[in-house]
């Protein structure tokens, strides 16, 4: 699994909400090379090919979905080093969060996040933002090249 | 809150008991000083007075002073005159002495007579004095008168001699009795000066002793403020001091308010969207294992979490809008209600006309004050759907101190005794059924509209459409 080229990397501990978003995903595709991890320390040594994913050749993800309170490791402090490093920070980001706070929005925009999505509660609602991000940075968007 | 505000009293209650402490001392000063002014006025008549009647007294005492040295000078002058000793002798010299006293004694008589003009006693005892010294002068020119003729004889000359020592005793008798006239007059009024003196004294003294009274008074005054400015600065630190720690605890409830609504916002969210999407997924895959009263539940349970999410929204927005610091500035109203009528109208695309009147702009923070338009004319545009003809009218007028803009619709009004309840949090004057919504919309209005330093408030009655008002104060800081 850790060889195969990764499209999406989804960051988000509640299993619940990551099934939901892969499920939104999947029904238009998106969801075939997606890789799913619950927490922030792994998360980042999986970006940049440390610890436990030392040995993997997995490349960097076309598309980052994170999210913000995580353990361990939050997605602002990820965000952060993300887009610190010459190697990953052409990656987009796009935090994907229940918050609305006014200071997360302005952190994440300071560190250069390239979408902030609000999740609608209403599954409707969220399972089309979902699709509609998939569907604009994995088709629409052209990726910086590698 | 209550006991906080006890605290605030009971550290203002000191301050206010020395300001009525105050009160008195400032009437008893205010007292001490008018009456030290009016012993300083009396003491300087006093003064003025006593000083002059003193410096008349010795005037006085001068006076009779002189009156006696003249006495007693014409005293001796009138002894003077006599030729006794040149007819005796023949010594010219001796002559000329007795001319020079007879013309002298003209002068002293007159000046003595001058001097004791006020006193008739003196008067009539100096013309006794002239009188004799006339029969005096009148007898000396007679024996000059025989010497000259050379008929003295050694008779003539006893004669003479006892006529002259008899007139000469009866001249010192009025004479001691004019010195003894005036010596009365000099006791008498060496007493008065003496009295004036020390009446003069006594008044430099009390001058002294006001002096020393208002030394006092100023210094009491003195030590009185330095005192009480020091409780004052007292009190002063002591309600800084209060301020500050209500200003920490106001700070640290703020924060436990932020990190509260933050967790709100992630945490009560993430459940409700799961509980909503997977009964979607039950509904979308499991349908046909579900019978059309499963179904229905299944609707139930969405319809419920979409609501609750809705609810945790606004609740937000609501908290997030009474923390937001406001950003005033002068706002061109007409242009911002244009804007949200159209927005307004692209969204929900309802039937009625909304009308607006030229508006007035107004300083404040646009942000804000949209909301409150966004708030008021979906209200307005909500309640009156039902209508054939909705109508919404937006209007102003002005006060000496406020501008006051009113949204007017033709809807379903509300009963105005429940008006109390419309700007509350989550209250509702309808039912959810007949027409959606949270209860936030008119609480936000409130509260920004407050934070604004205005004024919200409505007219209506039930089925004769409804109007709201708000104001915003001319001069907003």
């Amino acid at each position: 699994m850790e060889s195969k080229s990764v499209e999406i990397l989804l960051v988000e501990d509640n299993p619940y909400e990551a099934e939901l978003a892969i499920r939104g995903l999947k029904k238009h595709n998106f969801a075939n090379n997606l890789h799913h991890i619950d927490d922030g320390a792994d998360a980042l040594d999986f970006i940049f090919g440390r610890g436990k994913y030392a040995n993997s050749q997995a490349d960097t993800p076309k598309l980052i979905l994170l999210d913000i309170k995580l353990p361990r490791v939050d997605g602002i402090e990820i965000l952060r080093q993300i887009k610190s490093h010459e190697k990953t920070k052409s990656i987009p980001v796009v935090v994907l969060t229940s918050s609305k706070e006014n200071q997360d929005v302005k952190a994440c925009y300071e560190l250069g996040v390239n979408s902030y999505i609000v999740k609608p509660v209403d599954f409707d609602s969220f399972a089309k933002a979902v699709a509609d991000l998939g569907m604009y940075w994995m088709l629409l968007n052209t990726a910086p090249p590698r | 809150m209550p006991a906080s505000s006890c605290q605030i009293q009971d550290l203002i209650a000191p301050a206010n008991s020395t300001k009525i402490m105050r009160l008195p001392f400032e009437k008893v000063l205010i007292g001490f000083f008018v009456f030290v002014t009016i012993a300083v006025i009396g003491l300087a008549i006093l003064n003025y007075q006593s000083n002059r009647s003193y410096y008349r007294s010795v005037a006085a005492v001068d006076h009779t002073n002189e009156i006696l040295k003249l006495n007693a000078k014409a005293l001796s002058t009138i002894q003077d005159l006599t030729v006794r000793s040149y007819i005796t002798t023949g010594d010219s010299a001796l002559l000329s002495a007795y001319l020079t006293s007879s013309r002298s004694l003209e002068g002293y008589m007159r000046q003595l007579r001058r001097f004791t003009a006020d006193n008739a006693d003196q008067q009539l005892l100096i013309d006794s004095l002239d009188y004799y010294t006339g029969e005096r002068s009148a007898m000396a020119r007679r024996y000059l008168a025989l010497y000259d003729a050379h008929q003295l004889s050694d008779t003539v000359l006893s004669d003479y001699t006892a006529a002259s020592r008899t007139g000469m005793l009866a001249i010192k008798k009025l004479s001691a009795r004019i010195a003894k006239n005036e010596e009365k007059l000099l006791a008498a009024r060496t007493a008065l000066t003496r009295s004036n003196r020390e009446r003069f004294d006594v008044s430099i003294e009390l001058v002294f002793v006001v002096i020393v009274l208002l030394l006092i008074g100023c210094t009491v005054a003195v030590i009185h403020y330095i005192r009480q400015r020091k409780a004052f600065e007292q009190d002063i630190t002591k309600l800084n001091m209060h301020l500050q720690k209500k200003v920490e605890e106001l700070r640290s409830a703020n924060q436990e308010l932020e990190s509260f609504s933050y967790s709100v916002s992630h945490d009560l969210r993430a459940p409700l969207r799961i509980i909503d999407g997977f009964a979607k997924i039950v509904s979308d895959d499991h349908a046909d294992a579900l019978n059309d009263e499963g179904k229905r539940f299944i609707e139930t349970i969405r319809s419920n979490a979409q609501r609750m999410g809705m609810l945790i929204d606004d609740l937000l927005s609501f908290s997030r809008i009474s923390r937001k610091e406001l950003a005033i500035r002068e706002i061109n109203m007409n242009a911002l209600v244009e804007n949200v009528k159209d927005n307004l109208m692209l969204i929900d695309k309802p039937r009625a006309t909304i009308s607006i009147q030229p508006l007035c702009s107004a300083c404040c923070d646009d942000h804000l004050i949209r909301q409150v338009w966004i708030n008021l004319i979906s209200n307005a545009l909500k309640y009156s759907r039902k209508r054939e003809h909705p109508e919404v009218a937006i209007t102003w007028e002005q006060t000496r101190t406020e501008i006051i803009y009113a949204v007017r619709d033709n809807g379903v009004g509300f009963d105005m005794q429940y008006a109390g309840k419309l700007f509350g949090v989550f209250q509702r004057l309808h039912k959810a059924t007949e027409y959606e919504g949270t209860g936030v919309g008119l609480a936000l209005v409130h509260r920004i509209v407050t934070r604004h330093s205005g004024r919200v408030w409505a007219e209506s009655s039930p089925d004769c459409g409804a109007t709201f008002y708000f104001s915003l104060p001319k001069h907003l800081n």
